[in-house]
This record gives structure tokens, C-alpha cells and sequence, in this order.
């Protein structure tokens, strides 16, 4: 029997209030159906999820591992992974977050693999945690910020780059909350952590990434 | 009362609502330092999220799809095969229940090499189907005509749905290997 038929009203809450979150909401419910079926072995509508998610699978592990073709193996290997867990997801939590999760598995899989062969260069070897003044504002600032010098495609770079020297624990946390725009409690699932260490990650991450733009900014 | 650290780190995120957002924002008036950190943060966040898309073009999605249609199969054959063959079903069943009904008289129809009418001796599953079923001779195979059978879709894999015998089995190495004749001769 399909397990979403049962319990769809325990699925993953979404804030109302706003158009954002009705399209959020209708994204959610189609979701579910097409998961429903899919479930009872209709290739056709796992075919759908998989286009529906493909390109924000493809986009944050790309982020993560920097390189095209291994996110393109590994956006492949997640939704393989997915179609065989598929009978266990009971939508307790959006698809979308389900799949972030099991690419934040297949992410670190590789990295360790990679650790193998390569080892130190995930390293967070920039900064440690104890190097940030204890008296840091608790919220990253742009306000100085050197964007204004530069297009938006060289703040891509820039970004790209400082984003590169984080651990990927930090990248990682970034990108679910600042570009994928989860939320902390989406994050800590993801992650397999609890809701302070997703926010205090956060916090060192958003603290590494400013400076970091911020020296290489006054170093040009 | 100060709100404790959670709740202040949800509120300068935006993830606050109803009456915890109401409370926050009130202590936030008198702590104007905190709306700068929310109004900071929130510049962050959108500079983070319009240079980095949350989504990219998929290169060769087509080849992706296959891919993991393949990566299933590897996998999981008995599940995914008998999934992704399902337009096939309708088409196999129909065939066997005809393939049954032929069995018992097809000993005689073979004989008389004649077509047998579909509506008095053969049972069609699917609507829209005809079937035709003309009995060969010796010399001839008998032929099943399906007609109205629904069209294959685009999308079918082929290479999943036919058997492609491999390489060792294909082998003609040893029809074209030439024979000793030194040895035949002895």
C-alpha cells in the first residue's frame, strides 16, 4: 500500500502566509503524488521527480565537489540511491530535503574516498574556529562590502573561490541555508546534526566567508 | 525578558513567525544594533544567492535519464525491469491468452490454413484490439495479426526490452578458423 496515503498530513510543515508559500505548498503536494505513485512502481512519475529536482541536485553538489563531471556521477548516483529508498520514505519531510539528504551522503562518501588519495586538501586550513574573535558580530557584514567594485559575475568567482577554501562541513551549510534557502531545521536533518550545530557552523562559515572576501578584496 | 540565543539566531535568519515573531521584534526596538545584524544579514544572503544559482542546467539530461534508468536495472533488475516494461504487459498478455486459445485449436486451424475470427474464438483483453489469427502449414509459420495495439512510446529502451545475445555468443571465430587440411586428411 502506498505509506503517503496514510499520513500526508504529518509532512513536512511549511510557513504560510505568503504566495511564496503556496507555491511551496503546491510544489509539496505534487511531490507527494508523484512520489505516491512512484512507490507503487510507476517509472513514469519517478521519471518526473527526477526532472523536478535534477537541477537543484546537480547545482549544490557541484558546489560542493567542484567539478562538473563528478556532480554529474554523483546528481546520477543520488537519484539511483533514491529510486531504491524510495519504499522507505514516509514524508516526513519534504522530497526536496530527502534528496538533499541522501546527496549529502553520496558528497561525503566521495570526499572520504577522495580523502584516500589525496589527503588534507578538504582541510579547513584556513581558519580554525578559535581564530575568530570571540567579539565578531554575530552575523556576517556586507555593509563595507567590496561588491560594489566588482560585476556579478566576478563575485560569482570570488564567492566560488572563498566558498572552495571552506571544510565541507561549513561549504556545505552555506549553500543548504544561503542558496538552497533551507531551514535550520531542514539543515540539521540533512546534515544529521542538531539545530546548534547547524547554527553555530553557520556562523563560522558566513564569519570565514566574509573575511575572506574582505582580504582578497584589500589585496587587490 | 531577552529572547535566548535560538531564537534570536531564527529571527535574524527570518525563520520566525506569528506571536514568537511579535515578540522578538518588540525587544528587537530597543536593541537597534540587532535589526542592523538582521538588516546585514539579510544582505548576505541575497548577495550569496544571486551569484550562486540554486539550480543549474543539467548538461545531457537525456543521457542522464538513461543512465539511471540503467543504474536501476544493474541494481534492482527484477523490480525496475518488469516496471519499465509495462506498456509491454497489456500487449504480452493479450499475446499469451491468444497463444492458449490457439494451443487448443490451433492443431486443427493448422491443418486448414485459414483465418479463425477474433469475436467467436479468440479473447482479446484490451479494448480496441483485434486479433487475427491465420494458421500456417507445415511449410508455413502460423501468423497472430494484433491490430489497434497502442504505439510504442519514444522513450522505450530497447536495448532493455529485446535480447541482444553477446559478444562470446556472437563469436564467428570458429566458422571463419581454417581447417587444417593436414589434419582432416589424416
Amino acid at each position: 500500500m502506498n505509506k503517503l496515503n496514510k499520513d500526508t498530513s504529518e509532512a513536512a510543515s511549511i510557513p504560510d502566509g505568503s504566495a511564496q508559500a503556496d507555491l511551496e505548498k503546491m510544489d509539496h503536494a505534487q511531490d507527494l503524488r508523484l512520489v505516491g505513485l512512484a512507490q507503487e512502481g510507476d517509472t513514469t512519475a519517478y521519471d518526473q521527480l527526477i526532472i523536478r529536482h535534477r537541477e537543484r541536485i546537480y547545482a549544490m553538489i557541484r558546489n560542493m565537489v567542484k567539478n562538473d563531471a563528478d556532480a554529474w556521477d554523483l546528481s546520477q548516483e543520488v537519484f539511483i540511491r533514491a529510486w531504491h529508498a524510495l519504499p522507505r520514505f514516509e514524508a516526513r519531510s519534504r522530497f526536496s530535503t530527502w534528496l538533499f539528504r541522501i546527496s549529502h551522503n553520496a558528497v561525503y562518501d566521495w570526499i572520504r574516498k577522495r580523502k584516500h588519495d589525496n589527503a588534507g586538501e578538504f582541510h579547513d586550513e584556513i581558519f580554525e574556529r578559535e581564530s575568530i574573535s570571540l567579539s565578531a558580530k554575530t552575523a556576517p557584514s556586507f555593509s563595507e562590502a567590496p561588491d560594489e567594485a566588482l560585476s556579478n559575475h566576478e563575485l560569482r568567482i570570488k564567492i566560488e573561490q572563498s566558498l572552495a577554501k571552506l571544510s565541507p562541513e561549513h561549504r556545505e551549510v552555506v549553500l543548504l541555508k544561503d542558496v538552497q534557502g533551507l531551514s535550520y531545521k531542514e539543515i540539521a536533518d540533512i546534515m544529521s546534526c542538531t539545530l546548534g550545530t547547524v547554527m553555530s557552523r553557520l556562523f563560522y562559515a558566513r564569519q570565514k566567508l566574509q573575511t575572506l572576501l574582505k582580504n582578497d578584496y584589500e589585496s587587490r | 525578558m531577552n529572547p535566548d540565543e535560538t531564537h534570536i539566531a531564527l529571527w535574524l535568519d527570518d525563520e520566525l513567525s506569528g506571536d514568537e515573531l511579535a515578540e522578538i521584534d518588540a525587544w528587537a526596538v530597543k536593541h537597534p544594533e540587532q535589526l542592523r545584524k538582521r538588516e546585514d544579514l539579510r544582505r548576505f544572503r541575497s548577495q550569496i544567492a544571486n551569484v550562486i544559482p540554486a539550480s543549474e542546467p543539467l548538461p545531457f539530461a537525456e543521457f542522464f535519464m538513461a543512465r539511471i534508468q540503467q543504474g536501476i536495472m544493474a541494481q534492482e533488475p527484477s523490480r525496475s525491469r518488469i516496471a519499465w516494461k509495462t506498456w509491454l504487459m497489456p500487449v504480452a498478455a493479450c499475446a499469451a491468452v491468444i497463444f492458449a486459445f490457439s494451443l487448443g485449436r490451433g492443431t486443427l486451424a493448422f491443418e486448414k490454413n485459414q483465418a479463425i475470427s477474433p469475436a467467436t474464438n479468440l479473447y482479446i483483453p484490451e479494448e480496441g484490439v483485434s486479433a487475427t489469427w491465420v494458421a500456417g502449414s507445415k511449410s508455413k509459420p502460423g501468423i497472430l495479426v494484433l491490430e489497434g495495439v497502442r504505439a510504442i512510446p519514444d522513450s522505450t529502451n530497447f536495448s532493455e526490452t529485446v535480447y541482444v545475445p553477446s559478444a562470446r555468443e556472437s563469436d564467428q571465430t570458429a566458422i571463419h578458423q581454417p581447417i587444417n587440411p593436414e589434419k582432416t586428411e589424416q
